[in-house]
């Protein structure tokens, strides 16, 4: 597969999967026949952060956020009951 | 820029729109600027701001140039949950809505939010949260010259650090002229302006993508961007809300807005502006994600935003992009500008240092350090450092004073010594997951351990808070 055909001399990849990829570039001129060949392939390895990882901090997460919106919610509901002990 | 790159705009029409709006912004802080008589007025727009206005100003504020360029970065790097995730920073102008409320009950003559941390929790919770909220303030405001300066050389060749010098020195200019009320005149024409623009681009960008062909390059060529479960992405969604939490709860800007609005006003001033705020990340996102599909090689993610549009939309677009650049900018470069400047006035130089509270001097001192902090900014930028380091870097700092700040508020059993701990236990376990686990897990870690702090403290709290001793 062709990833960038053009005259910029970089691109920068992203969203790839888990996995190994080999990229190599060719130098082309403005005719064809001015083609260098192939340079030696680099390889890419692509690696995800482990899946408990991601469920142990994401539950984390989430239960932080619920736990400070209840917070935010019922205070601001208990402090609706004080205003008239603060202005005096 | 070097010789021979091709931008989206001559380099000329570029130069003529940064001087066109530049004046213009100069000629509305000075114009709004002359209601300010006190320095209430200078400080806090003479604390009668309306619905209108104050959500304008929450919400032109809250779109920086980091928006602009780091809701693109998102999209391209994480894919759909990566737009949510930078949508989710919203959530904390939702909930800062009920805390505002609070603020102006407890301190109606209240000034800044270390004036709170002084009065609720004494002088070592104060100094330490004046650490974390300058560290922020200066990261934010040179990761938007940085940002600033960045897109102006991508969209009109405009030099890096001549596009920095320009629009540090237009909103030095404004804010020194009108403080607070040339700041909030401006931001609501800017917001117009900047949600207008986001949301049209974003538009014409969607109108003219095949979006069958978009999602079939992407499951070829960018597999992981439409998979829900991509780990990374997941995380930074927690990450993300956390760090804005942070952001809004702590930090002086939203403080001085809370007390600059009227009373009844503010709770719905902010939850407006999280409304209107909510769809630009995702606007801004879809752009980016949309560059595979559309052939744009992408060389500086940090740039991808702009140039999709430029070149999806031709001169246009850049226009559009240009002038949503340079309104996002000059709204949240002059509120930070204002707001950190009263916050070192008000609680480092009258509190700290003692300086005279007579009013003509107090302005000079305020306009002095306006200058100061832009100069400051101006010399920073020159470091061209990277944009996300610079900004999540200070996310571990500004989480760890959630729970402090909630609990304060709330709480009457909340002391100072849990405070302390949990900024500082915060802020160091935060740092360590953003160098040992990833900067995705930084903002989350560092505002659990500080709710934990708070949470395994109160038992233990024999004190009870007189919210009284908050009226100064």
């Amino acid at each position: 597969m062709v990833r960038y055909e053009g005259p910029d001399q970089a691109t920068y990849l992203s969203g790839l999967a888990a996995g190994n990829y080999f990229f190599r570039v060719m130098a082309k001129g403005p005719q064809s026949a001015a083609s260098s060949s192939w340079s030696q392939p680099f390889e890419l390895q692509v690696v995800f952060v482990g899946t408990h990882q991601v469920i142990l901090l994401s539950l984390i997460g989430l239960a932080g956020f619920t736990i400070l919106v209840v917070s935010i919610m019922v205070g601001h509901r208990l402090s609706q009951r004080e205003p008239k002990v603060l202005s005096s | 820029m070097s010789d021979g790159v091709i931008t989206l705009l001559d380099p000329r029409l570029g130069w003529a729109l940064l001087c066109l709006f530049g004046l213009l912004w100069v000629f509305l802080g000075w114009y709004w600027g002359r209601r300010a008589s006190s320095v209430d007025d200078f400080l806090l727009a003479g604390r009668k701001v309306g619905l209108a206005l104050g959500t304008a100003t929450a919400m032109a504020t809250w779109v920086t140039s980091n928006t602009v360029m780091l809701a693109p970065v998102f999209a391209l790097e994480k894919g759909l949950w990566g737009m949510v995730a930078y949508s989710t920073a919203s959530f904390g102008l939702f909930l800062f809505a009920p805390l505002s409320r609070r603020i102006r009950t407890l301190m109606p003559e209240g000034h800044t939010s270390g004036d709170f941390m002084r009065l609720r929790y004494g002088k070592w919770a104060w100094y330490l949260f004046l650490v974390i909220s300058m560290v922020y303030s200066v990261a934010w405001l040179v990761s938007m010259g940085t940002a600033g300066g960045k897109l102006m050389e991508t969209l009109a060749g405009i030099p890096y650090f001549h596009g920095v010098t320009s629009i540090l020195l237009v909103c030095v200019i404004y804010t020194l002229f009108g403080g607070m009320y040339a700041v909030i005149g401006t931001d609501f024409i800017q917001s117009a302006i900047i949600l207008a623009g986001v949301l049209l681009v974003g538009s014409l960008v969607v109108i003219r993508t095949d979006l069958r062909a978009l999602y079939d390059t992407m499951a070829v060529e960018q597999p992981s961007l439409i998979n829900a479960l991509m780990p990374v992405a997941l995380l930074s969604l927690f990450n993300n809300m956390f760090f804005g939490f942070g952001e809004v709860f702590h930090n002086n800007v939203w403080w001085s807005r809370a007390h600059a609005m009227r009373a009844e006003v503010a709770p719905r001033a902010f939850f407006l502006s999280g409304l209107l705020w909510f769809p630009i990340p995702i606007a801004a996102g879809f752009i980016a994600l949309s560059a595979t599909s559309l052939g744009v090689n992408v060389i500086d993610p940090n740039t991808v935003g702009p140039l999709v549009a430029g070149q999806v939309l031709g001169k246009v677009g850049a226009v559009l992009v240009f002038v949503v650049v340079f309104c996002s900018l000059a709204s949240s470069i002059d509120s930070l500008l204002a707001a950190t400047s009263d916050l070192l006035l008000q609680d480092l130089g009258k509190k700290i240092l003692g300086i005279s509270s007579e009013p003509s001097r107090f302005r000079l001192y305020s306009k002095f350090i306006i200058i100061l902090l832009g100069f400051l900014t101006w010399v920073l930028c020159a470091l061209e450092m990277d944009l996300l380091q610079i900004l999540f870097l200070s996310g571990p700092l500004v989480a760890s004073a959630i729970w402090p700040i909630i609990a304060g508020l709330y709480w009457n059993r909340a002391h100072w010594l849990a405070a302390v701990l949990a900024m500082l236990l915060g802020s160091a376990l935060g740092l360590w997951a953003y160098f040992q686990i990833g900067w995705y897990t930084a903002s989350l870690i560092s505002s659990v351990v500080s709710m934990a702090v708070i949470f395994v403290s109160v038992p233990f709290c024999r004190q009870t808070f007189d919210w009284k001793k908050l009226h100064e």
